[in-house]
This record gives structure tokens, sequence and C-alpha cells, in this order.
């Protein structure tokens, strides 16, 4: 059975009625469809096999449809069932009392099917009832299906999201490692030209990098839990956004030397509002973070200014740009606009920052075109106390 | 002196790398990614005896540059290339050869047999 091809929608589940003899399928429908449940009446049970590849509510059938031949057809469509689907059946017994018959069947079925005995002659009211109650089953078994669907896609963002994680957290490894590694290579074989005061400098320098890099990481991860369990929360203190702007801009200025990255700051004035310094920080960082990461080296230039009671900060670079699909994608999960391992990071940055910003009734947006260049813009409400 | 191509996106890594096959008597040349791999094949004068890649990187990954390598720049078609990642073994691109792979974080000793097996 095949359904989990079909976006199905559980108030739509059919009940498919195999009467072939006589009016009892069409008595049947009748009584169903004037109860309000929606049902199909099958003429044959070619059609019932063929039908029961999509999705089915329950399936009534009276019990002189099933022959030698009815039996297999029907118990090789239910055993194809997948792990969270058991079909409804509700067995019409004949009215002859032919009990070895139907007995044959209810035990034939018990072990691949959900079958339920009515007996003929019966109530309306039964017939009604018990294909409601096997309805209602069956629609709590699509729910289950969806679920299973919903948390399959969330393993598998998780599988990935802990690769990429993995990965990321190997490479300043890879560096301290490489770094001891051959520290004691040189110790072993006397080379002590490597112990000089600069050197031994140079090797904790980039060994105290590494680690804040893993910590950053690690950072990232735990935020992420925070932000899934509703736990990230902001301390707000009165300060100017110019003066983080300029402590993060202080804190890259090594790393815009190196890269020989040009950097332009403009401010108009005091912007003082109530934020979380801590966090605000982490939106400008993560924002610096990707100007350079994504520039391209080209220039990268910051401004800030007040615009409709708020405080805004631009970050603009000049590099890869992102194309109008990707504008929104990048702020979700585990997002960035360039995959293929083609940047390195969790993909987490402007998810956590968008996070944030909205935490302080604020907003971050990008306006970017590819090869263009990236304008993101950082609005945060003046001295306002917040929620 | 033998030389080397050195492909590595990560500055500290690269850096690092750098620094211990100089000590170990190496030239080294260096690359960002695979396409300054490339353009730094092009202008070299002979073949360097081993490229060094690491396989994630912006602009070219590793594989990428492997495959442009084998169709287009025949004459480095014979340069043994090791491979250095971070994945794990499970998700290795399935024609690379096991030996041919440097794991992340690299052991040095196994860098240096390696390279010593390929050179010789």
């Amino acid at each position: 059975m095949n359904e989990t091809s079909e976006n199905l929608n559980t108030n739509d589940l059919n009940a498919l009625i195999l009467a072939p003899f006589g009016q009892d399928g069409k008595l049947a429908r009748n009584v169903l469809e004037n109860a309000g449940i929606k049902s199909e009446n099958l003429l044959s049970l070619e059609r019932l096999a063929e039908r029961l590849k999509f999705s089915a509510g329950c399936l009534l059938i009276a019990e002189e449809a099933i022959t030698e031949n009815a039996l297999r057809l029907l118990t090789l469509r239910l055993s194809e069932q997948e792990a969270w689907s058991d079909l409804p059946i509700i067995l019409l017994s004949s009215e002859n009392k032919k009990f070895e018959h139907t007995r044959k069947i209810v035990e034939h079925f018990g072990n691949v099917a959900n079958i339920t005995l009515l007996e003929r002659p019966f109530s309306v009211i039964t017939l009604v009832t018990m294909t409601k109650v096997a309805l209602r089953a069956r629609q709590k078994q699509f729910q289950v299906r969806d679920l299973l669907t919903k948390m399959n896609h969330t393993l598998s963002i998780r599988d990935e999201f802990l690769s990429i994680a993995s990965h990321e957290l190997k490479t300043p490894i890879t560096t301290i490692r490489l770094q001891t590694q051959m520290k004691t290579r040189l110790i072993k074989r006397g080379d002590l030209s490597s112990l000089t005061p600069e050197r031994t400098t140079k090797f904790i320098e980039i060994i105290d990098k590494q680690s804040q890099r893993i910590s950053r990481l690690v950072d990232d991860m735990l935020d992420i839990t925070r932000i899934e369990n509703g736990r990230l929360t902001i301390k707000p203190d009165l300060f100017d956004l110019n003066s983080v702007v300029a402590q993060v801009l202080e804190a890259f200025q090594g790393e815009f030397e190196s890269k020989k990255i040009t950097v332009e700051f403009h401010e108009d004035g005091q912007l003082m509002g109530y934020w979380d310094q801590y966090r605000i920080e982490q939106v400008v960082v993560n924002l610096i973070t990707n100007a350079i990461k994504y520039g391209s080296s080209r220039p990268v230039s910051l401004k800030t200014f007040r615009e409709n009671e708020m405080a805004v900060l631009t970050v603009k670079d000049q590099g890869l740009g992102i194309s109008p699909q990707d504008k929104e994608r990048i702020f979700d999960r585990f997002e960035r606009a360039v995959s293929g391992g083609n940047i390195s990071g969790l993909g987490l940055g402007l998810f956590i920052s968008r996070q944030i910003v909205e935490l302080h009734d604020g907003a971050l947006t990008v306006i970017s075109e590819p090869d263009n260049g990236s304008e993101f813009k950082l609005e945060l409400p003046l001295q306002k106390e917040i929620r | 002196m033998k030389e080397l191509l050195l492909i590595e996106d990560d500055d500290d890594i690269r850096f690092t790398l750098n620094e211990i096959l100089v000590a170990e008597g190496f030239h080294v040349h260096l690359a960002e990614n695979g396409q300054d791999g490339l353009q730094c094949l092009y202008n070299l004068e002979k073949p360097p005896s081993l490229i060094l890649l690491d396989l994630y990187m912006p602009m070219m990954d590793g594989s990428s540059f492997l495959k442009e390598v084998k169709e287009n720049y025949k004459f480095f078609s014979s340069v043994p290339i090791l491979v250095m990642t971070a994945a794990s073994v499970g998700e290795y691109p399935k024609d690379f050869d096991p030996k041919m792979i440097l794991k992340k974080p690299i052991n040095l000793d196994d860098l240096f047999s390696k390279i010593e097996s390929l050179l010789s």
C-alpha cells in the first residue's frame, strides 16, 4: 500500500465497500452517506485491489465476496502495509450461518489484518458506529504516519548537523594536534631552536586561537538548544550601539589586516537602547564574520544611524551576494546560501542572530544580489523597555 | 629539494602544515582552494612530487580539483595526490583509494610515512 506518497487530509478517508452480490453494497453506501461517511462501492475484487494501493479509511467486505483468490490477493495487499498502517476491515458475515467459512476467514486475516465481524442482519446504527470507530482509528494511524515523517526529517537534519559539527570541530583540533606533534618531534630531535620565546609565543597564540574557535562552535550548538527549548533570554542594559560596533571592529582589526580587507565605519550620533550587550555583540560579530567570509576580500562598510525610532546598523560587503531564493533561507537553521562544502561553518550564525534580534523586538534583514555583495540591516528599538 | 603543493583553505592548518613540511626539508607551494591550486600548477615549471589536498574548500573543492586534474591537466595526472579530510570513513567519495587518504586530525607519523612511500 502506497499511503505515504499522498498528502492526505484524514477527514477525507473513505470507507471502501465490496459487496458485489445483490443490493447490499448499494444499501450500505446509502446508509453510510446518510450518516455523513464518505464511501465507495467497488464492484469487483480487482478494482478493490487496485484501489487499496491508495489511502483507504476502512474496508467493508461481504463474506460471500471472499473466494480463495480474493483471500490470496487481499492477504498480499495487506501484508504490503507499512509499519504504521493497519487497515480496519469489517467483515459482513453471511446470513446462512455457514459459520465454518466465516471462522476460516477471520482466522486467516487474524494474523495479517485488523478484522471485526459484523453478523447480518445488523441494524443501521451498528454499521454506522462500527464504521465510525474504524475510520477514527484509521485517522490516528495517518497521524502517526505524519509524525513519523516529520521525525525522520528532523532526524536527518540533525544527522547532517552532527556531521557538519564534527567536521567543523576537527578543523581547529587538526591545527592543535599538528602544532603539538611538531613541537614533540623537534624536541625529540634535539632541535631546540623551536623553543625560542618568539616561536613559543606564536605556538601559544595559535593554540589559544583554535581553542576559541572550538568554544565558539560549542556556544553556537548550546544556543541552538536554548532556542529550541525557548530558553534563550536577554538581559537588557542601557548602552550605545556604536560602542559595541567599535569594540567588535577593534577585536577584528588583526583579521582585517591579515586578510588585507579595508573596513569603514560611519556613525551618526549616539544610539542608546536597552539591549542585551553580550547578545548584540554576538550579532555584530556574526555580521562582520560573514562579511569577511563571503566578502571576497573586498572593502567592508558599516554604518549606524537612526530611522523610525530604531537604531540601525548596516554591514555591507562586495562579495558573492545572495540569490533572491536564498534570501530567507539563510536565516533558517543549518542553512547557508553557498552549499556543497564551499564555505565552512555550522550555518547557525544568522539563525541565532535573527532569534536574538527578534527577542529585542528588532529586525534583521538583507538586501543583496548575486555577485553584487550583501547588505545586512540590524534594527533595534531605541531606548524603550523591552518585554 | 622535493617540491610539494599544499591546497588547504583553513589559514591555520595551511600555516602549520607549511611550517612542518619546510622543517622537514620540502619546498612547499601554497594554495587556498582548488582553483588557486590549478593556477599554481599552471605556473610551475615542473610538476610537484606530491599534492596535499583538502576536500572541503570554497570556490573549488577537492573533488572538483581531482576531476579537473584528471580531465584537463593530464600533464600532472601522474602526480600522487594525498587527500586530507575530516570526513569519517563512510563519507569518503566511493572512488577514493584509502591509501591516498589522510584523516584529520592529521597524525604526523602517518603523514610522513605516506609521503615517504609515495615519493620512494
